[in-house]
């Protein structure tokens, strides 16, 4: 018997195109702060890209952004992992999940698992809001990751299960059921 | 972070991401974990053919699911100790059960390679309880 052995391998990334000029937009989020970013990095959202895509089609300027359902402090984080993925191509974060072969790069690594679970939580529901696959992707692994070698005490509290007897319960069901 | 607060597609996301041994232990917090687990990765565990129960004397009583070209070890059983100190207890089928997560020190003594360290859970229990642990 041997254990299975985690033979992930990302795959690499298509090579770079040649930069072109950075296209600055301006991004509200619900609480009103106003952020600037990249719109190749914003592009990595496919409810923000089918935005912009709606602007471009109809020959109108961009110039703002707005976000209802993510505040300021979250959008920040969003922008700043989208910037630094934003030459990534998204058919491997695509391929990734289908696969369920998900391999977290270092950078992304350290960027999520530094932050507390509470904010954790609510930058993978913005990448759900925005429809960020990769973002998605790693964050759900980093959570799952989390849960490795926990005690079930320690996963109650990790994921803020009540205990049994604080749960609302109309049942005298038991394990054994 | 509560998880029954997530989008139903990231809570799935995030259990799919999840080795089917934490997922194991994961499915005694509560019933509705448990109702969860089991909906959400239907066809992970349909895709399980069999759990093999090791206790051929040699190597530690163990369950895993077979796979290529390495087994998902489930639980891994070692000799009861009175005296041992359980990392935490769970009361299966109405017998309180100790439990200590594998160290990387028993890692060793159970001959699993250092590099693949994963923190199986060990059940210490008497062999007279065993079947109920390990029974369907």
């Amino acid at each position: 018997m041997a254990p299975k052995k985690n033979s992930a391998k990302r795959p690499q990334p298509s090579t770079p195109k040649p930069s072109a000029p950075a296209r600055i937009v301006k991004v509200q989020s619900s609480d009103g702060h106003i952020l600037q970013a990249d719109v190749r990095a914003l592009l990595l959202s496919s409810t923000l890209a089918a935005t912009i895509k709606g602007y471009d089609d109809e020959n109108k300027p961009l110039e703002k952004l707005e976000v209802n359902n993510v505040v300021g402090f979250t959008l920040k984080l969003v922008l700043e992992w989208c910037e630094k993925h934003k030459e990534d191509d998204p058919a491997i974060a695509q391929a990734e999940k289908d696969k369920k072969n998900i391999f977290i790069p270092s950078w992304d690594r350290h960027f999520l698992t530094k932050l507390p679970m509470g904010n954790l939580f609510d930058l993978i529901t913005a990448a759900y809001h925005l429809d960020i696959t990769g973002l998605i992707n790693y964050g759900c692994k980093t959570v799952a990751n989390s849960a490795k070698g926990k005690s079930t005490e320690e996963m109650r509290e990790l994921f803020g299960i009540p205990e049994p007897w604080e749960q609302p319960s109309t049942s005298t069901a038991t394990w054994d059921d | 972070m509560i998880l029954s607060k997530y989008p139903g597609l990231i809570q799935n996301e995030i259990l799919q991401n999840m080795k089917l041994s934490d997922l194991f232990l994961l499915s005694f917090v509560s019933k509705g974990m448990k109702k969860l687990i089991k909906s959400s990765q239907n066809r992970r565990l349909k895709s399980i053919n069999s759990i093999v129960y090791a206790a051929d004397g040699r190597n530690p009583l163990s369950a895993f699911i077979p796979r290529k070209p390495y087994d998902d070890i489930l639980i891994i059983f070692e000799e009861f100790e009175e005296t041992g100190i359980p990392d935490f207890q769970l009361n299966v089928s109405g017998t309180i059960i100790d439990f200590r997560l594998c160290t990387r020190a028993r890692n060793k003594t159970f001959g699993l390679p250092e590099n693949e360290f994963h923190p199986y859970p060990v059940a210490c229990v008497p062999k007279s309880d065993r079947e109920s642990v390990i029974g369907p």
